[in-house]
């Protein structure tokens, strides 16, 4: 009797864990000023300023006007690599073609500081990229990880 | 092709990397021969989930399902023995085995084709394909059928079954070992000193094959297919298909040289799985000589299902084209490698019914040419990224290309001759029975020159990561 | 008799045999012990001098890094970072390729006369299309202001003979030439320098360990530059003092190869009869520092001994001069610079150098603000081929 439930527990056991595999990444539809709101507050990003649609441009190679909103904040200071960049997509295809632009964006800084700026290529080295659903989060900082439990939280699922 | 590890990922531990030899190993070695003999299944059963988890943890629930699963059909397919009952168990538990193989390896061809057909836009989820899996379904399919058959008794032992599917020398690259093979060594067996000593040289041996000769003759290899075809001269392109030739070689045979040897120094027996496939002297000896254990796989549980050499010629034929297509097909979900199968498939039939009969003895080094040009042959297309490419990399072999022998060739030609020489000398018997008699002349030489080979594999793993990071631009 | 030696020569096999699997064992197990055990004992190291970066260290354990594979991968880094001889290792891998005829590490040529060369850095064409028309378009915007464009050869074309026989790099010189056919019609001069280099090839322009031309080099083609901009490069002479015997550069580090090879690393003096004598004062910008000299002998201490020049590569570095003349002239550069504006420096009121590689700063801005009058790229081939960040730099206003 048991042999005979465990014959179908244990697939039905596997379907779930495939539906979840494929499900875990599901977002919730967030307000992003308001995101923007709670990083700018916090006080990792003091010395941190808005990167404008250009810099996202120069830098990133993304467009603004594909984006459904973003939060761009970068170091004010010059031979500082410290940046945050959180995209809201229109889907999440496009969300996860642009976690090539992100990794274009750290080969170039690896490249420029190797051998040379070895604190910014610590930050460089650690720097998290995460795409969760139409979301894309990038940062390159010594509080990334405060960054990113933020941006976990503020997007997870109630 | 970095390695063989089929989805293998950089943060996933393999043998050749320090963090397995330097600290997974020693660790899990000293707590498994220091606890009792009734837990050590345990240890390695924990070990290897660990081992597993490395870098991907989530799959490690999928593998505990399936051993679960698998383990609960066993029993079953037992008990009622001899009656339908036991004939749905197994197609149902087949069928999960497989749907699971499929859903991760095909999974994004299938999604494609679904959009083609459907006019969908479902947008495809990238999942990282979990390691090892075509090896462990095979393993368990493996046993639920040889239960079913009656070869061999169920495990009641569910430590001891986790043990045989989940085992982590055999886990991520096999061999495909069966169960009725290690039965009777999951609930007894002991660790001789003669018996880890010969663990400690195969894993040593395969350890120096991978990482001496392996990675370094694939830097020749990946020189070759940084060249454009059309400045590609055609010695050049021999030189590159002859480098992938041994880098695969000694990639796969050296991983699962480590991987007997560690089984060896936990007091597992497992059978070879090359046998100096590059001497052989027909494509037929060559598959008898290469991952022996999935040929076998694919004789006992697909070719003799569907009749075997027992039927008429023409479905005799058909029985060695779908074996050879689903070969293909295991190694990945590609066309190439398909028609790498396909091709093997063809030269088996062209060999059983054409070169056989065929009353001539030629010299055996001309039988050894023929089948070296043949598997080369192969292996072009076993590398390429598609079909088309490897047409073209053909035709540059065989004179497409304009130029016979350039400087490219020249160069490459200069500086790998010396691990040229090594790899086909170690491709060979020879080598290997000169050391079987320094051994049992000079024991201290012959345990020297194992020493300063591993120092050397040693050196070649740390500079391994120090290129990874080591990159300076200006 | 003959059967019973047969068996006592089988047996001493087999007993020699185990012998050798004992001896083996024993070795592989202490070899794993004592690494395991020196991993865990050694103090972790913070910075690697040879690759000049911090090494990783023991990252914490969290569930969730666990479960999404960044500490497994940080673990593993962490290990290989703080492997027990580590840079021994690296050299022994080196030293076992070279003797297997290897003569190429890391696309680093292994040439005659000891001399490491870096292979060449072929441009693709998108990005070199970007860069001409970033270039186009700044020059322009300024037409008033005269522009020049130093593209410096690297070792592989100028010491192209010293290279291992058939050694399977592109040739720099038709990158370079397409470079300077790309450049004619902008508006921009090149300055070519390959021609008074190629003519003093054997005098030292190069540093063998180190992709960077020498003081000499820099010196040589300071000569053609000058030439190009109407400076009188008679009116300066110097001498050449050398400051360290014991440069061991990037190339070397790189590649691991020629380990024992050391450079020589000069500075030039101005002789005395100079009239008249200038006066600088150095201002690094982000670091808010100023020095009255071009050279920072800290740097010599350091792995980092090219850094001398300029004290290494600064976003924003402002000269202002004592010189009679008005001109403010804006450098536009990678490294290859560092050891060349010395010979500059008389010439002009003012040198603003900007290393658009760590400059985020707009440059229209800094053109109208500074009141620069000339401007000046100066970059090595393999680095401008390689680079992204002046198209950036110059595209972003």
């Amino acid at each position: 009797m048991i042999m005979k439930i465990l014959k179908i527990v244990f697939p039905a056991l596997l379907a779930v864990f495939l539906f979840l595999l494929l499900t875990a990444d599901s977002v919730k539809d967030i307000n992003i000023e308001q995101l923007k709101e709670e990083y700018t507050s916090d006080e990792s990003t003091a010395s941190m300023t808005k990167g404008s649609d250009l810099m996202l441009k120069r830098f990133f190679g993304i467009d603004a006007q594909d984006l459904n909103g973003y939060i761009y904040e970068r170091s004010s200071s010059l031979m500082n690599v410290n940046e945050l960049l959180i995209l809201k997509t229109a889907d999440e295809t496009s969300a996860g073609s642009y976690e090539r632009n992100c990794e274009k964006r750290l080969s170039v800084l690896r490249a420029d500081f190797t051998g040379y700026g070895s604190d910014q290529l610590t930050v460089i080295d650690n720097a998290v990229i995460e795409v969760k659903g139409n979301y894309l989060f990038y940062a390159a900082s010594p509080s990334a990880e405060r960054w990113e439990e933020l941006f976990r939280e503020a997007v997870k699922k109630p | 092709m970095g390695g063989i590890i089929p989805g293998g990922r950089e943060e996933a531990m393999i043998f050749s990397s320090l963090i397995f030899v330097f600290l997974f190993l020693p660790v899990v070695l000293i707590v498994y021969h220091l606890v009792p003999a009734r837990v050590k299944n345990l240890i390695i059963l924990l070990a290897s989930l660990i081992f597993y988890a490395w870098g991907e943890p989530v799959y490690v629930i999928l593998i505990l399902i399936m051993t679960a699963f698998c383990y609960v059909m066993g029993l079953d397919i037992e008990k009622h023995k001899g009656t339908p009952s036991a004939g749905y168990s197994l197609i149902e538990a087949v069928v999960v085995n497989l749907l699971i193989l499929g859903f991760f390896k095909y999974y994004g061809f299938l999604i494609d084709t679904i959009n083609g057909i459907f006019r969908l836009s479902i947008p495809i989820k990238t999942l990282a394909q979990p390691l090892g899996l075509s090896f462990y379904t095979f393993r368990a399919i493996a046993y639920l059928v040889d239960v079913f058959r009656g070869k061999t008794k169920a495990e009641h032992n569910i430590i001891n079954f986790g043990t045989f599917l989940a085992m982590f020398p055999q886990l991520l690259c096999g061999p495909i070992d069966r169960y009725e093979d290690l039965s009777s060594q999951l609930t007894d067996r002991t660790v001789t000193r003669a018996g880890f000593g010969y663990g400690v040289e195969l894993f040593l041996i395969g350890l120096a094959k991978k990482v001496l000769l392996a990675d370094s003759i694939g830097k020749l290899y990946s020189a070759f297919v940084s060249m454009a075809n059309e400045s590609l001269s055609a010695v050049m392109a021999w030189l590159g298909i002859l480098a992938f030739t041994f880098q695969i070689y000694y990639d796969f045979s050296g991983y699962s040289d480590m991987a007997i040897g560690l089984a060896g120094m936990f007091g597992f027996k497992i059978k070879k799985n090359f046998d100096y496939p590059y001497i052989s002297k027909s494509i037929t000896e060559f598959w008898r000589r290469w991952h022996i254990s999935l040929g076998s796989w694919f004789r006992d549980y697909v070719y003799i299902p569907l009749g075997g050499n027992r039927v008429s010629a023409g479905r005799h034929i058909l029985n060695i084209l779908i074996v050879w297509a689903l070969t293909g097909l295991w190694h990945g979900a590609a066309w190439t490698y398909i028609f790498w199968g396909l091709f093997y498939g063809l030269m088996l039939i062209f060999e059983k019914y054409v070169l056989m009969r065929i009353p001539l003895h030629p010299p055996a080094a001309v039988k050894m040419i023929y089948t070296m040009f043949f598997v080369m042959i192969g292996w072009v297309f076993f590398q390429s990224s598609s079909l088309p490419a490897a047409f073209s990399t053909l035709s540059v072999m065989f004179g497409g290309s304009h130029l016979f022998f350039g400087t490219d060739a020249a160069y490459y030609l200069r500086t790998y001759l010396l691990p040229l020489i090594i790899c086909v000398l170690a491709a060979t018997p020879w080598p290997y029975r000169l050391f079987r008699k320094l051994e049992s002349r000079k024991p201290p030489a012959a345990a020297a020159a194992v020493g300063v080979l591993t120092i050397i594999s040693t050196a070649f793993m740390v500079y391994d990561t120090y290129q990874t990071f080591f990159y300076v631009k200006f | 008799m003959k059967i019973k030696t047969d068996k006592n020569s089988i047996s001493t096999r087999k007993k020699n045999r185990r012998r050798f699997h004992q001896i083996l064992s024993a070795f592989f197990l202490t070899l794993l012990v004592l690494f395991a055990l020196l991993f865990v004992i050694l103090p972790d190291k913070k910075f690697s001098d040879i690759e000049n970066r911090n090494l990783a260290t023991l990252p914490s354990l969290k569930l969730r890094t666990i479960a999404d594979g960044r500490f497994e991968s940080d673990f593993t880094n962490y290990v290989s970072d703080q492997f027990p001889f580590r840079t021994f290792f690296v050299q022994m891998k080196t030293l076992t390729d070279r003797l297997m005829g290897k003569d190429c590490e890391n696309g680093v040529y292994a040439g005659s006369d000891g001399y490491l060369i870096e292979e060449t850095t072929v441009p693709s064409a998108e990005s070199q299309d970007h860069l001409i028309s970033a270039i186009r378009t700044f020059h322009d915007t300024h037409t008033d202001i005269p522009q020049y464009f130093l593209l410096a050869p690297n070792a592989v074309s100028i010491l192209k003979d010293k290279l291992p026989k058939d050694a399977p790099v592109k040739d720099q010189n038709t990158c370079m030439d397409e470079f300077f056919s790309k450049l004619q019609d902008t508006g921009i001069t090149a300055v070519d320098v390959r021609g008074t280099l190629s003519e003093e090839k054997d005098s030292g322009i190069f540093y063998k360990t180190d992709h960077h031309w020498t003081t000499r080099g820099a010196f040589l083609s300071f000569e053609t530059l000058a030439s190009a901009m109407g400076l009188d490069a008679t009116s300066y002479e110097y001498s050449f003092l050398p400051v360290s015997t014991n440069f061991s550069g990037t190339l070397s580090a790189k590649s691991g190869l020629n380990a024992s090879e050391k450079d020589t690393i000069e500075i030039a003096i101005p002789k005395k009869n100079n009239t008249p004598a200038t006066d600088y004062i150095v201002e690094y910008i982000e670091e808010k520092e100023k020095t009255t000299v071009f050279y920072n002998t800290d740097k010599l201490k350091t792995r980092d001994q090219y850094g001398i020049f300029l004290n290494g590569n600064h976003a924003e570095i402002r000269i202002r001069t004592t010189s009679s003349n008005s001109e403010k002239l804006l450098i536009l550069k990678d490294s290859y610079a560092n050891s060349l504006i010395p010979y500059l420096a008389p010439y002009y009121r003012e040198i603003f150098i900007v290393d658009p590689r760590y400059c985020y700063e707009d440059v229209e801005t800094l053109m109208k603000t500074e009141g620069i009058n000339e401007v000046l790229y100066l970059y090595n081939a393999n680095t401008l081929f390689a680079d992204s960040d002046l198209v950036s730099y110059l595209g972003s206003s």
